[in-house]
């Protein structure tokens, strides 16, 4: 009787560690969260300067929130372009700020027409989130582009 | 409505008293000879305010008409190119018509009406002779009317005809024999026909238009009493067949027949039809009904060329149920002769029709014209599959119901006409079109991708039409009688399947296009299935006409002039298309005279049949181009058809001499005139030798083997033509038992 006693109380103290221990995975894991933007793109073309609004961008973090990806959607690179494109500029790096983040990336293959695009290789990926304010520079292969919009 | 459906109480009342009140005669003074007949009109054909033409059965036989095709000419104003395969049927009547969907003609055998236009071209046989009822007859006959009524009628067991065989066998190893015979409640008549075919398709180095067909028809008529007669006809038709002769029209040169894929037709189609038929003390009862089945299968290279681009298969199994019923005045002696009826059908196809995209498909309609618009230094885009089917499955309903009056009334030398339907149709399509593909972006992609895409829904429509009629004829004499006709038909509307597989490869395009994140400043367009449902076309007719009956000699003239609404044709949407779309084009208007003229003293026999049509857009502009003014396409300005013949007596046998000339046209081919055809003769002859009870003959048809093009279209930018049939020589035996 002690026997099966003991078995049943280590069984729930084991029951309840498993317990406890899900709870605290729940503490410490953030789910990615997606924020998207609406705003201007700025591209410094060959032919020379052009905007497009109402650019949506998302802003997607990772668990950690330590690093985000930024997809750009319908963005054409060149007003002479016959098209638009989805891009995505993987691993950015995020340091919280009291009033949002800073972003940075060296350089990084974005994502584009399903897989990475290297002919489009991001370098000197600058920005910041400032209230609900998205902002951020960088080159899309030799093409100097940089980007500005709010919180939808 | 309210005082429509006013009107026609009123109407079906008064006929209904006046059929009823008592009459001072007994039945035995008045009861005529009971008989069906397959015209619904309750006066003699000759006394009718319509222009008439009548075919007899030895006109067919001494011509070899045994499909409806090949009363083209013979009939003024009638064109039925022979193209395609049994199932095109394309008719042309009065300057209306269209390549595809619902036909003008209305067909009747034995008063069935044949609700399926892929039914409409089957081989005859025991056949005692057709009527067409020229111009609209929407009142009486409804839906698909506007440009005229073939009436067949078979052979009756009442007929006590002598049995008979014939067999007949000719050029590209043509071989039809048949038999006909009555017993009893019964007449039976079948007919098998092969031919190898008459155009070689130079890809395959064989003919790409074999034939196989049987045909049965069984007639069971029955009197009970002297009042009621019922009868029964089945119809069951059988082919297997190639076709689609359709050579490139390149370097203002016709080239030879030469395409890859498969060009077949198969086809069963069964009907059957019963009909009652009383004589009452005041009111006479005619009720029909039938059901029609049909299941055919057709498969085609709808490139119509050497290369793997893309083939069409359309395999239909329909059935449908039709039901009519008029009640008439028995006194057919009385002053007005009232007849009211009601009508309904309703019919279901599942159709399966395919578009499968062979490799030089999927390289020049869709890879080419994708990566024409992507940048060269983006990258391009690749699919892998050997074979890319888009399947599209349809569930068609269509339903009509309708209720009709028509009061004929003599006075003196006039017979005046009225008469006014009220006719509902309505519509549902079901599609569930689904595309699957492997693609590759490169070089961004390292792997193929599976792309589907599904596209799902009804589309549905519902109108209502009145449709009345107003005549007079006057007989000016016991030989002349003169008419004149208002009257108003229309043709149903409907759905286009055909441009589903076009709908899908956009939707394809773009679909693909966005799962890579690739959007193009212009994107993939085309129509959607909201916009393949199309209205019915509407006819209003206004013909004077006389018919002359002396002697030996009959002559008929008639003029009309026809405005037509929302006229359905056939266009192909710009671009690259794939698919085929019909469309209300506008308006139209189609000014016309015919005549008929036959003559047949003693031994000799002559026949003439011509007519002149000005058929013309009043405005039509299909969104790129003006056409108003223009032709109507694929319409002859004339079609023509003179015979002779002379009988000799030999030794108690007669020799037979018939020769004929038969032709139409000029045609447009297309709505802005730019192709033309024009006016083709064709010369047949014939030679037979008579006796009680058998008959050998030679016949010839295009005995010069005339050369033309009897039908033209456009597929992927490229332009195509059908040739009209060369020099065709049977001899045949007919043998009556």
């Amino acid at each position: 009787m002690k026997k099966t006693v003991f078995l049943m109380l280590a069984l729930a103290a084991l029951l309840a560690g498993c317990e406890k221990s899900e709870k605290e995975d729940e503490v410490v894991k953030n789910t990615p969260e997606t924020t998207d933007y609406s705003g201007t793109l700025t591209v410094d073309a060959s032919s020379g300067t052009f905007d497009t609004e109402n650019i949506r961008v998302s802003f997607t973090s990772t668990e950690k929130a330590d690093s985000a990806s930024i997809t750009l959607y319908q963005v054409k690179f060149s007003p002479r372009m016959p098209l638009t494109l989805d891009v995505t500029v993987p691993g950015i790096k995020v340091a919280k700020t009291e009033k949002g983040a800073i972003l940075t990336c060296q350089r990084v293959v974005p994502l584009a027409m399903g897989g990475e695009y290297p002919s489009y290789t991001v370098t000197g990926f600058e920005g910041e989130i400032v209230d609900d304010e998205l902002t951020f520079s960088l080159n899309f292969g030799s093409t100097p582009t940089s980007y500005r919009g709010k919180r939808q | 409505m309210k005082t429509f459906a006013a009107v026609m109480t009123t109407l079906v009342l008064i006929s209904f008293l006046t059929a009823v009140s008592p009459s001072g005669d007994t039945l035995a003074q008045h009861l005529p000879d009971v008989t069906i007949t397959a015209q619904k009109e309750r006066i003699p054909v000759r006394l009718l305010s319509s222009a008439v033409s009548s075919v007899s059965q030895e006109s067919m036989h001494k011509e070899g008409t045994y499909r409806p095709n090949a009363l083209s000419q013979k009939i003024p104003g009638l064109h039925i190119p022979d193209y395609g395969a049994s199932m095109t049927s394309t008719i042309y009547l009065r300057g209306m018509g269209s390549r595809m969907e619902n036909p003008v003609m209305g067909l009747y055998v034995d008063g069935i009406p044949i609700l399926d236009k892929n039914a409409y071209d089957f081989d005859w046989e025991g056949i005692q002779g057709v009527t067409m009822l020229r111009g609209p007859q929407g009142t009486l006959y409804g839906r698909n009317s506007m440009g005229g009524v073939l009436s067949i009628s078979t052979i009756s067991p009442t007929d006590d005809s002598d049995p008979a065989i014939h067999l007949e066998y000719g050029s590209s190893g043509t071989v039809r024999a048949g038999a006909s015979f009555t017993s009893g409640s019964h007449a039976l008549s079948t007919t098998y026909r092969h031919t190898d075919g008459y155009y070689l398709n130079t890809f395959k180095n064989s003919n790409c238009d074999p034939y196989d067909g049987l045909s049965l028809r069984w007639r069971w008529e029955r009197r009970s009493g002297e009042r009621t007669i019922m009868s029964n006809l089945l119809m069951a038709d059988i082919s297997r067949e190639g076709g689609f002769a359709y050579g490139q029209w390149k370097d203002e040169t016709l080239h030879p027949v030469s395409y890859n894929d498969e060009g077949s037709y198969s086809r069963l189609s069964v009907t059957d039809g019963y009909r009652y038929h009383r004589h009452g003390n005041t009111m006479i009862t005619d009720a029909t009904t039938s059901v029609q089945l049909l299941a055919d299968d057709m498969h085609m290279d709808q490139d119509y060329t050497e290369r793997s681009v893309f083939t069409l298969q359309q395999r239909q199994l329909s059935g449908a149920g039709t039901l009519e019923l008029i009640l008439s005045r028995e006194d057919s002696d009385a002053a007005w002769q009232p007849q009211t009826g009601i009508f309904s059908f309703y019919k279901l196809n599942s159709m399966h029709a395919p578009v499968v995209f062979g490799r030089d498909g999927i390289e020049s309609l869709i890879l080419n014209n994708a990566n024409s618009h992507i940048p060269t230094d983006i990258g391009y885009l690749a699919i892998s599959d050997s074979r890319l089917p888009v399947n599209s499955d349809f569930m068609i309903g269509s339903w009509n119901a309708a209720l009709f009056h028509e009061s004929v009334f003599s006075l003196d030398r006039w017979i005046l006409t009225a008469g006014i339907r009220l006719d509902y149709e309505g519509g549902k399509m079901d599609y569930d079109c689904m595309a699957r593909l492997h693609y590759r972006f490169i070089p961004t992609m390292a792997a193929d991708r599976e792309l589907s895409v599904p596209y799902k829904g009804t589309v549905n429509h519902q109108r209502i039409e009145i449709i009345p009629k107003l005549s007079a004829l006057f007989k000016a004499s016991d030989a002349m009688a003169i008419y004149s006709t208002l009257s108003k038909g229309y043709r149903a509307g409907g759905f286009n399947t055909q441009i589903f597989s076009d709908i899908l490869q956009n939707l394809t395009m773009n679909a693909l296009m966005q799962d890579l994140g690739v959007y193009l400043d212009r994107q993939f367009v085309s129509v959607s299935a909201l916009n393949t449902e199309y209205d019915p076309e509407t006819a209003w007719n206004l013909e004077l006409g006389a018919r002359l009956h002396k002697g030996s000699l009959t002559t008929s003239l008639a003029a009309y002039r026809i405005s037509v609404q929302n006229q359905q044709l056939t266009v192909f949407p710009p671009g690259l298309s794939t698919g085929r779309m019909m469309t209300n084009a506008g308006r139209s208007r189609t000014m016309g005279v015919e005549t008929e003229i036959g003559w047949n003293p003693g031994r000799f026999r002559s026949q003439v049949s011509w007519s002149w049509c000005d058929a013309r857009f009043v405005t039509f502009n299909d969104g790129n181009n003006d056409y108003s003014g223009n032709r109507i396409p694929y319409v002859p300005e004339h079609t023509l058809y003179v015979s002779a013949g002379y009988s000799i007596n030999i030794k108690g046998k007669t020799l037979d001499l018939d020769a004929s000339v038969n032709g139409s046209g000029p045609f447009s081919w297309d709505e802005s005139g730019t192709r033309q055809e024009p006016f083709i003769v064709k010369v047949n002859g014939r030679i037979a030798l008579v006796s009680d009870r058998w008959e050998v003959y030679l016949r010839a048809d295009n005995l010069t083997d005339r050369t033309g093009r009897s039908f033209y279209f456009k597929s992927m930018g490229n332009e195509f033509f059908a040739s009209i049939k060369p020099r065709i020589i049977m001899t045949g035996i007919t043998i009556k038992l």
